[in-house]
């Protein structure tokens, strides 16, 4: 490969202009306020969220839970596409693994710190969490399955399948030395290297995937175990959760990409066969997950026990059906869109991003609608119905920890290639 | 259990293999999530010393006066709950005896003596005095219209509590005027008992042995008026229906009595009068009269001339004796009176006084009452029917040896009086239960626990009306001759003495733990009437709305940290005497009441010497030698109280009080318990069916030229006739009536925080569908509109509406106790109905009694 | 063994709410937090309408959901089965919360000077008319009725489980008045109900007053088809559950 194709993968480095420094102001400017908030919100306690007490008339759980189901699931994609890559070997879906780790370790950062801020008392969490922690609570394998194992699992991937790319940068001496030369641990690119490279690859996949299963399931069985909340217990929230999570995970990686793709001007290596790819996949999983909604809220509609009832019809035609319908709509419009495309054999990027937008916004609506109107509505006993609306510190929290994602998303693509070398590149001397 | 533990889970176990485990247990035992063992986490050592001691003390809320065990730890009183050995709470207290702890600490209560540096009729704005200057400025304004006129010093008390120090020891000592914080309550009612049948209280129901109650309203669970009305009545009310007794509601707005209530009978506002003597007319028409009962302890045979009054020879009432067919003397030997028939005595047409009332009794017949009262005739007749069986006429019973009638029938209606017509319709419902022979019988009618003839049974039978002037109240005047003292009509005579003929205006007000602006109806002409005093002191714990718009001085009292006293224990059936003891030192630089009374009192000139403070407490404590203080010699409260203890013979003195409850314990032997077992009977009574007197009364109103308005009811029957509000225009289409919650006392302890929590708000409650009759939906603000059918004023609130499905569609209510507008914890949450309420001709009528009921439109806000 | 249980005769109850309030001085709890709770609401149609009261305490569940989801192990279940929360253990997560269906649990979404009936932390303390700091005079209690003795240790491993320091960010409930039965009396709820709703005592002891009540009158528990196995039983006429017409609000 010449040195012009591989300036192709090296275009991130070079494009840093006004615009990116402009983004880097606003996100940190979001940050900021996030940060403020969150510095009130543990001066003077949860009482500035809108969250309250289930029972007297709110949630107690609010967007930062449904911001963790959210950014939890969005970690499905980029491992799993990662993996299968590896297992499957899917070169064409090659270019955006390392995106996709990327997006996942940076999702789970931040459903991490969702858990951390929604706690009461935060650093009592961490500790008392390694000193007492419960397997018996579903809640604690979303603490070490997901915000621990999951996470350090994606990372050692990442490292491993960045080394080369490391050596590779450091051999030709791009970017930062030091960090290369940390990164790259050792690696020498070479024939055998790279076998036995893609050989720990490979197992380190096999072992991740039934932990992405795993996680994501116990992330559903956090909500789909309590008896006490209606329209939470139910045997498919496990399966529905990884659904979701699919969907809106591949969309937020196509988003993303998509995005890398045009402001670097990377046309040449994310094809648009790898989008049709992805996007095939998230239709596939939204048409899933519309079944699985259309089954629940089936099952809650006709057969349910009045607290059922009462939750089903406030999302169809009550107070919460804008939202409802609002996810539904989205769901159902960019499954169709999709597959429209798949019928026609035609298919436009536009068509694919916009449904990946659609998803994402359905399954942002979605996360929320699972976790707030069981509580607010979903009392068994006759206590007054409640609501939740979130507060300016909670939004701002939500704001500042997106901005925080988009942050280290943007200066990851500053200082390693987020793009993975292609096997013709050669590092050896 | 399982004998997995967190500990030995973690040890043996990697998280994958816990993972297992836990899937494994998870399709048979629960126990596995079930945390059981724990381990230690240590804490930090060094506790810090801890005392704890119990107080024995009173509640200083309600009347109950309900005795309190005061936990004390450190010095700071930590919990209040009730103490066992009181018969009327029973361990137990009431939410208001729960939360009134906040008070001791209470940042809103007044800290310090306060004079007010600004104008009248706004809020106040107050410099902190001592206590020296604030006690002498007051009692130099007292000294000052003493001399004067003491008539011109007026004092007025909140709640009935230590009378011996107040109002029978201060009231004469100082001669001033007391404004009764009745009329409000239920005065009327005690009117018409004690002259119907002489006793003292308001339609009791003896719940040890009632079978059948009918039941005016929701106090007997959750209102407030009476003594035992919180707690007590709530207990005994559930062991009887425990034992069976049947429950009749009788009230527009099935609340509070609901759960307890077998039978609900939702009649028009205003018409109980109505339907009580529609029940006499179906106990007369189906023969359930105690024949027996009415020619022995009535005046039912009494004959009856064709003026109207009663036939008398020598001043002595006569009867028709069956025996001699003749008229003699109702206390001849061996007559045997006759109750119905006409005869002729001499030229005189004469008729019993029971034949009078049947003829009078015969046009209230349940068909008559049905759109009246609003309920089916059917259901009224069952009612008095069933009352009629259950009474048992003729029954006896025999408890500790002693046979008495048995009238397992009862009624508890002690705030039915708080309308128009109240005085006439408490006695139409004495006079029903009169037919059954149940007054005082075992398991019938009770009045309260006085157990001897009260006085006014003889003194309103020979009231004496004058001619002009009268005093502010208008005493023994041609408008009010049974007078209960009410301050919305104090305050409209004032608005206008020459009117009424009173020739003074007074000029110095004492205010002591009341809030007239709230409390009482028409807070318009209230405003008016308190504007006009040149001085005005206020005694109490906190800044109420009279204090902050009216008080030019407001001395601090203390609330439970105190001596007071002493109380009685009555609960119906037992009784013993209480006093009030200091858990804590008075808070702030508050002080004791009777410690604030005795200095103004010396610093008045007239503590000491001959009908002084001290002479006057010796004798309404009822202070024996040598107990009695020196009339020279400045007490001091525990001392006086140490004197009564002894003097009652309690010889440790008022030490008893710190390690025991209940002095002089006792339970009512059962002849002092029942009037037929008293010696002689009902205190040698005749009841009064025939009200000859208040015939009396209303022709020499109309011969002193008294209007129409004023006399129309004094008729010797109770005659129905429509309520004054009943005369507003159509559009004036709902009755507003209000109601209390037993959260709170009057309008006093709606600012506890802790029980402002349980009922935050004002609402106006109000049928769904006469709501959406109106387009009003639930929590809607909308406006009420009142209307004086008299003088056509009409007043205006805005409130929240609630829906409520237990109320007549043609009825609103509203709970009196909001209004506030000075305490901080209770601002802007709602309107006093007070304020659309009106005083003066047609809404305070009779004896003087407040209407609490009016006519009202609702209007969208 | 001891085996705590609580019965509540539902056609005694009149709604007057004292065991609320003998609840929250008993154990200091703060604004909109009611460990115990009444409600109270009517139903049908005028005239034919019904009242319903019904007390609400934890119902300390033998197979509670809250002890089950605790992460931490905060939530426990005693020896004498009262189901309590580790004061000093609590990450304020919240799942106790959702997890229950009862609704029993309260967070602490202030700190305790904010939260309880003053704010004693911001100035309030000083009030008006007259001047005089009562955190002076409380001794800097929050709040000033706060009881001491709350603060010791409970049970076998002494743990902080009493009254509940009410410290920002931890979840609290009912207890049973671990401090009061500890010392062998009643909870304050059941000692102070004004018509003895309550009966309160020993199930494992056949002659106390709570096993002859419940093997004397049939009995329900709430939810029973959650599985949670209540220690909570109810006498008397049930209140319809899915019923949401209230008769009074509480500030929220």
């Amino acid at each position: 490969m010449s040195k012009e194709e591989l300036g192709v993968y090296l275009k991130p480095f070079n494009r840093t202009g006004g615009k990116f420094l402009a983004l880097i102001a606003v996100l940190l400017g979001a940050m900021a306020l996030g940060g403020y908030a969150l510095y009130i919100q543990f001066t003077e306690g949860h009482y500035v969220s809108g969250m309250r007490d289930v029972g007297a008339g709110g949630a107690a759980w609010g967007i930062y839970i449904g911001m963790l189901v959210y950014f939890i699931g969005i970690s499905y994609a980029g491992i799993s596409v990662s993996a299968a890559v590896r297992l499957l070997n899917l070169e064409k879906y090659k270019p955006v693994a390392r995106m996709g780790e990327l997006l996942t370790i940076i999702a789970l950062l931040l459903g991490s710190l969702f858990i951390l801020f929604d706690l009461g008392q935060p650093i009592r969490g961490v500790i008392n969490m390694f000193q007492f922690g419960r397997p018996m609570s579903p809640l604690f394998f979303t603490f070490s399955v997901i915000a621990t194992g999951y996470l350090w699992s994606t990372l050692i991937f990442m490292y491993i399948s960045g080394r080369r790319d490391a050596s590779i940068m450091k051999a030709n001496g791009l970017g930062i030395k030091p960090l290369y030369t940390v990164l790259s641990g050792g690696y020498v690119d070479s024939h055998k290297a790279r076998e036995k490279h893609n050989k720990v690859l490979k197992a380190l996949a096999v072992a991740i995937l039934p932990l992405l299963v795993m996680a994501h399931s116990f992330l559903g069985f956090v909500f789909g175990l309590q008896v006490g909340r209606p329209g939470w217990y139910t045997a498919i929230q496990a399966p529905a959760f990884v659904t979701l999570a699919a969907a809106s995970g591949i969309g937020a990686l196509i988003i993303i990409s998509l995005v890398i793709r045009r402001t670097y001007g990377l046309q040449q290596i994310l094809t648009q066969d790898i989008f049709r790819g992805l996007g095939n996949f998230m239709g596939a999983a939204t048409g899933v997950y519309i079944y699985m909604i259309i089954s629940e809220m089936y099952v809650m509609k006709y057969a349910g026990p009045s607290g059922e009832v009462l939750i089903a019809d406030s999302m169809l035609s009550g107070q919460l059906a804008p939202y409802f319908w609002a996810e539904i709509l989205s769901f159902i419009a960019a499954f169709l869109i999709i597959f429209a495309m798949f019928a026609r054999k035609s298919y436009s990027l536009l068509g694919i991003t916009t449904s990946a937008v659609l998803v994402n916004i359905g399954a942002l609506l979605a996360r929320n609608m699972i976790i707030i109107p069981s509580q607010t509505l979903g009392m068994q006993l006759p206590y007054a119905l409640g609501s939740y609306f979130p507060s300016w510190i909670e939004i701002s929290v939500v704001v500042g920890l997106f901005a925080l994602g988009v942050f280290l998303y943007s200066i990851f693509t500053k200082i390693f290639p987020i793009i993975e070398f292609p096997e013709e590149v050669r590092g050896e001397r | 259990m399982a004998q997995l533990t967190r500990r030995s889970f973690v040890k043996t176990a990697g998280a994958v293999t816990v993972v297992g485990a836990a899937s494994l247990k998870l399709l048979g035992a629960d126990d596995l999530f079930i945390e059981t063992l724990k381990p230690v986490l240590p804490r930090a050592s060094g506790k810090p010393e801890i005392t704890e001691e119990i107080v024995h003390t009173t509640c200083w809320i309600g009347k109950q006066d309900c005795s309190i065990l005061a936990h004390v730890v450190n010095g700071r009183v930590v919990k209040l709950e009730g103490d066992p050995d009181n018969p009327r709470n029973k361990g137990r207290l009431c939410p208001k005896g729960q939360a009134q702890i906040i008070s001791f600490y209470d940042p809103y209560r007044v800290k310090a003596p306060l004079r007010r540096v600004n104008g009248k009729g706004v809020p106040g704005e107050w410099v902190e005095t001592s206590w020296d200057e604030a006690l002498t400025l007051v009692s130099d304004k007292v000294k000052e219209v003493r001399a004067k006129d003491k008539r011109l010093l007026v004092w007025q008390k909140g709640r009935s509590k230590a009378e011996p120090f107040y109002d029978n020891a201060f009231v004469p000592a100082s001669g001033a005027t007391k404004l009764h914080h009745g009329a409000f309550c239920s005065d009327a009612g005690y009117r018409a008992n004690e002259y119907t049948i002489g006793f003292n209280g308001v339609l009791h129901p003896d719940f040890n042995h009632c079978k059948y109650l009918l039941n005016w309203g929701w106090n007997i669970v959750n209102a407030g008026g009476n003594k035992l009305c919180w707690i007590t009545f709530n207990q005994q009310l559930l062991d009887a229906r425990g034992r069976g007794m049947k429950v009749v509601t009788l009230d527009p707005w099935k609340r509070g009595a609901g759960p307890h209530t077998d039978e609900w009978l939702p009649n028009k506002p205003g018409s109980d009068l109505a339907f009580f003597l529609t029940l006499s007319n179906v106990l007369i028409e189906r023969g359930y009269v105690d024949v027996d009962y009415l020619k022995k302890y009535t005046n039912s045979p009494y004959l009856i001339k064709s003026d109207g009054y009663l036939l008398k020879v020598d001043g002595k009432e006569q009867v028709w004796d069956t025996v001699s067919s003749s008229a003699k003397p109702f206390d001849a030997a061996g007559v045997n009176p006759a109750l119905e028939g006409e005869y002729s005595v001499g030229n005189e047409k004469v008729k019993p006084a029971f034949q009078a009332f049947k003829e009078h009794i015969a046009q209230y017949t349940p068909e008559w009452a049905e759109d009246i009262c609003g309920l089916p005739a059917e259901r009224i007749r069952k009612v008095g029917e069933e009352l009629g069986q259950n009474a048992m006429i003729g029954s006896k019973i025999v408890l500790d040896g002693v046979e008495l009638p048995y009238r397992p029938v009862g009624i508890a209606a002690y705030h039915v009086t708080q309308q128009e017509l109240g005085f006439q319709a408490c006695r139409a419902a004495i006079m029903a239960f009169m037919l059954l022979g149940a007054i005082e019988a075992v398991g019938g009618l009770r009045s309260d626990f006085g157990r001897k003839t009260h006085g006014n049974f003889k003194s309103l039978d020979e009231v004496q009306i004058k001619d002009p002037p009268y005093n502010i109240w208008l005493q023994n005047s041609k408008y009010f001759p049974i007078n209960s003292n009410n301050s919305s009509l104090v305050a409209r005579v004032s608005q206008d003495p020459g009117k009424y003929g009173v020739d003074y205006t007074p000029e110095v007000l004492m205010i002591h733990m009341s809030n007239p602006l709230l409390s009482f109806a028409d807070q318009k002409a209230l405003m008016e009437w308190l504007g006009k005093f040149k001085f005005t002191v206020v005694i109490d714990p906190w800044m109420s709305e009279t204090a902050d718009y009216y008080a030019d001085v407001v001395l601090p009292a203390a609330t439970i940290e105190k001596y007071e006293g002493p109380s009685s224990v009555n609960d119906g059936y037992n009784d013993g005497s209480v006093i009030r003891t200091p858990p804590m030192r008075p808070q702030f630089q508050s002080r004791a009441d009777i410690d604030i009374y005795i200095d103004l009192c010396e610093r008045a000139g007239f503590l000491y010497g001959k009908d002084g403070y001290i002479d006057k407490l010796n004798g309404s404590l009822g202070l024996k030698d040598p107990y009695k203080m020196d009339l020279d010699k400045k007490p001091d409260a525990r001392d006086i109280f140490d004197r009564w203890a002894k003097s009652s013979g309690i010889g440790e003195g008022v030490k008893y009080f710190e390690n025991k409850t209940v002095a002089n314990p006792k339970k009512f032997a059962i002849k002092d318990l029942y009037a037929p077992a008293w010696n002689p009977p009902y205190g040698g009574l005749r009841h009064r069916l025939y009200g000859e007197s208040l015939k009396r009364y209303g022709e020499v109103m109309k011969e002193k030229g008294t209007p129409e308005n004023f006399r129309r009811d004094y008729t010797p029957f109770p005659t129905w006739r429509s309520p004054t509000m009943d005369s507003s225009p159509s559009e004036y289409d709902l009755y507003l009536i209000s109601h209390k919650k037993i959260m709170f006392k009057q309008s006093r302890s709606t600012s506890n925080p802790l029980l402002k929590e349980l009922e935050p708000n004002q609402y106006l409650e109000m049928n769904p569908k006469a709501a959406e009759a109106r387009g009003i939906n639930d929590g809607d603000e909308i406006v009420v509109e009142s209307q004086n059918a008299i003088t056509k004023e009409t007043r205006q609130v805005k409130v929240k509406v609630q829906y409520a499905e237990g109320i007549r569609p043609d009825t609103v209510s509203m709970s009196h106790h909001y209004g506030h507008w000075v305490n901080p914890n209770v601002k802007e949450v709602g309107p006093a109905p007070n304020t659309l309420f009106f005083s003066g001709e047609g809404y305070v009528q009779m004896t003087a009694d407040q209407s609490f009921q009016v006519k009202v439109r609702v209007t969208k806000a | 063994m001891v085996k705590y249980a609580m019965a509540i005769d539902l056609d005694r109850c009149m709604g007057c709410r004292a065991c609320m309030e003998a609840c929250k001085i008993e154990n200091n709890t703060g604004r909109n937090i009611f460990w115990m709770f009444v409600f109270k609401q009517e139903s049908g149609e005028y005239p034919n309408t019904t009242t319903n009261y019904m007390p609400r305490p934890c119902m300390h569940c033998d197979n509670a959901p809250c002890v089950k989801v605790c992460p931490v192990g905060a939530r426990f279940k005693s020896e004498t089965g009262a189901v309590l929360t580790d004061f000093d253990r609590c990450v304020g997560c919240r799942y106790c919360e959702v997890s229950c269906p009862y609704g029993v649990n309260y967070f602490n979404w202030r700190e305790p000077a904010d939260n309880q009936y003053y704010h004693w932390g911001k100035g309030e303390a000083e009030g008006k008319y007259g001047t005089a700091d009562i955190r002076t005079l409380a001794n800097g209690s929050i709040s000033p009725y706060r009881n001491p003795t709350l603060d010791e240790p409970h049970g076998a491993e002494k743990r902080t489980v009493a009254g509940g320091g009410h410290y920002v960010g931890v979840i609290e409930k009912c207890t049973f008045c671990v401090q009061r039965t500890d010392k062998g009396l009643d909870p304050a709820c059941v000692a102070n109900c004004p018509v003895s709703v309550y009966t309160f005592g020993d199930l494992d002891d056949p002659n106390s007053s709570i096993s002859k009540l419940l093997a004397s009158r049939s009995s329900f528990r709430l939810l029973e088809e959650t599985n949670t196995h209540p220690r909570v039983y109810y006498l008397g006429t049930p209140m319809p559950l899915e019923h949401r017409k209230h008769l009074e609000n509480i500030s929220v």
